[in-house]
């Protein structure tokens, strides 16, 4: 029932993406959002669909897995899509229904939209997808570590980020095991009414909530023997080094947005 | 005797179609009777797991099907629940699933679930917790400060208390001491003897299996290698010996000494059925002894 959620898992490979610094890649990513949302036309939006296609061809990631994270937010798009098909009003009337009208310009909106949030699922999942938990918080926490200035616990923080991502897999096969084993006992987790599905809830988040923080407490214990006291004095195994496969991904990034931008300025295809 | 569950070329694959895809279960088919004390045992990722889910509604089998009670438990949703009355399955590390306020109240989940009146639920929770050995004392109190030891007794219970035909349980003595252990063997042992109800018991330990089971399954990679009396499977200890799980240790030595040519039976599997042997010869002064 909890196999298909994937959003948020590594998956090995050898890509250039895969190889490619964590900080490089945090940048980029946060450097395609603003892209994806300064693109204004069917031109723009088509060359980010084309490189997120690219991208997504060139790291080796199987389409089931994708799918999966993109399935999950697709109830999500279709409502707002439709939300813009019946309220955004244009000349171009299609058809017209009681108090409903919808245009062409309407429909447009609502696919221009629905492309945007889906490229952007695609693009943060290629980034979960392409680099290991540990590596992408060890990104966030250099990236953000100018913030240890104004005494922000950026290691913590990060820290914190680390064991989070760790645990979601563990907890989900956990939650797994517990709804059997309460199906086992005759649960109805799935019929009955609202009020009965909730309370049928109980058996398993209580003893979800003791093993997590059974769990919490184990790994505490773990760390302190192994005298872990936060990031003061904290030498790194590995040692983040910037390569070619980065300078060409902010070449590549800088083209991209320069061209989005331009594009931006053609008169046609402007929705 | 009645067969109380069937299994037909029962197959089940993780991941289907995708590269993760691994064959569990590989075309089991056996029949447990009413009344059998059956030892599934097998290495970890052989499929015991995954087996028992099958039985009681819990995992679809990918290909072939169960009866139980002689109904197929997939053909309708009520029917699947009705299944997991009958056949009680009290998962690895029960003690994780305990939820409710007092020790009572988590015992009579599974009988409330099954929608008995209160009385009845009531003679269920104390009959189940008087055979686990949980004290008319601890029934008021939180699941969540007992022993470990204590908290799996109660689990069990909890599955015991629906009064289920067939009892299975995954691993019941896992991560105990060897006092614990052998107390929840022991009270699995009476519950048969009082009740005469089917029993199976997964384990991967030989000793376990063999001084309780009357009949032994054994699994590796998913296929079932022998399904037979206990004395019969371990006459094959040499088979056992390559899928990597032998025979008990007091067998071992037996056949040990049989090769040194001490004149003793080859077949003893328990330490009890090791002292009488010994007793006698010892009694008898035979010339090796």
């Amino acid at each position: 029932m909890l196999n298909g959620f994937s959003f948020g898992q590594y998956f090995p490979g050898e890509s250039a993406l895969h190889r490619m610094d964590a900080r490089v890649k945090l940048l980029l990513t946060i450097g395609m959002i603003v892209a994806l949302f300064v693109a204004g036309g069917a031109v723009p939006m088509a060359l980010l669909v084309a490189l997120t296609l690219l991208l997504f061809i060139g790291s080796h990631i199987p389409l089931t897995v994708l799918w999966r994270s993109v399935r999950g937010i697709l109830p999500l798009v279709i409502f707002m899509s439709l939300l813009n098909i019946f309220y955004i009003k244009g000349p171009t009337v299609l058809a017209q229904f009681w108090i409903f009208t919808i245009t062409l310009e309407g429909v447009w909106r609502a696919i221009f939209l629905a492309v945007r949030i889906i490229l952007l699922i695609v693009v943060t999942s290629l980034l979960t997808y392409t680099t290991s938990p540990i590596d992408l918080t060890d990104g966030l926490e250099r990236l953000l570590s100018p913030l240890k200035k104004i005494h922000l616990p950026v290691h913590d923080l990060a820290m914190i980020m680390t064991i989070a991502l760790r645990f979601i897999p563990t907890l989900i096969e956990e939650t797994d095991k517990i709804m059997s084993a309460q199906k086992a006992r005759g649960a109805d987790i799935d019929s009955g009414s609202l009020v009965r599905r909730v309370r049928a809830t109980i058996p398993i988040l209580v003893p979800l909530f003791v093993s997590a923080v059974r769990r919490a407490t184990d790994l505490a214990v773990a760390m302190d023997c192994r005298c872990y006291h936060g990031g003061e004095g904290r030498t790194r195994l590995k040692q983040m080094k910037l390569h070619r496969v980065d300078l060409f991904g902010v070449l590549g990034y800088a083209c991209i947005l320069a061209a989005v931008i331009g594009l931006n300025f053609l008169p046609f295809g402007v929705v | 005797m009645r067969n109380i569950i069937e299994a037909k070329n029962l197959s089940f694959t993780y991941s289907a179609n995708t590269p993760f895809e691994k064959a569990a279960v590989k075309n089991a088919s056996f029949c447990i009777a009413e009344g059998d004390y059956i030892g599934v045992i097998g290495h970890t990722g052989s499929g015991k797991s995954t087996l028992i889910q099958m039985l009681n509604g819990l995992l679809m089998p990918s290909a072939g099907e169960v009866l139980v009670g002689g109904r197929p438990v997939w053909e309708k949703k009520k029917c699947r629940r009705d299944v997991r009355f009958t056949v009680g399955l009290c998962f690895q590390y029960p003690e994780y699933q305990l939820f409710e306020e007092t020790v009572y109240a988590d015992i009579a989940y599974g009988p409330r679930n099954k929608g008995l009146p209160e009385e009845e639920i009531d003679r269920c929770v104390r009959e189940a917790a008087r055979l686990c050995g949980v004290g008319d004392e601890l029934l008021q109190r939180s699941p969540f400060e007992l022993s470990g030891g204590q908290k799996r007794r109660v689990a069990i219970a909890g599955v015991m208390a629906m009064e289920p035909e067939v009892l299975i349980l995954d691993e019941p003595t896992a991560g105990l001491d060897p006092r614990g252990r052998d107390e929840i063997l022991a009270r699995i042992r009476e519950y048969r003897q009082e009740k005469g109800k089917t029993i199976v018991l997964v384990s991967h330990s030989m000793e376990d299996i063999s001084a309780n089971a009357q009949k032994i399954m054994v699994l590796s990679r998913g296929e079932i290698r022998f399904f037979d009396e206990t004395k019969r499977v371990f006459e094959h200890a040499r088979e056992l010996e390559e899928i990597g799980l032998g025979v008990p240790s007091v067998t071992r030595i037996f056949q040990m000494l049989r090769a040194r040519g001490v004149d003793v039976p080859g077949n003893v599997y328990t330490l009890s059925d090791a002292t009488r042997v010994l007793a006698e010869r010892l009694k008898g002064g035979g010339r090796d002894a």
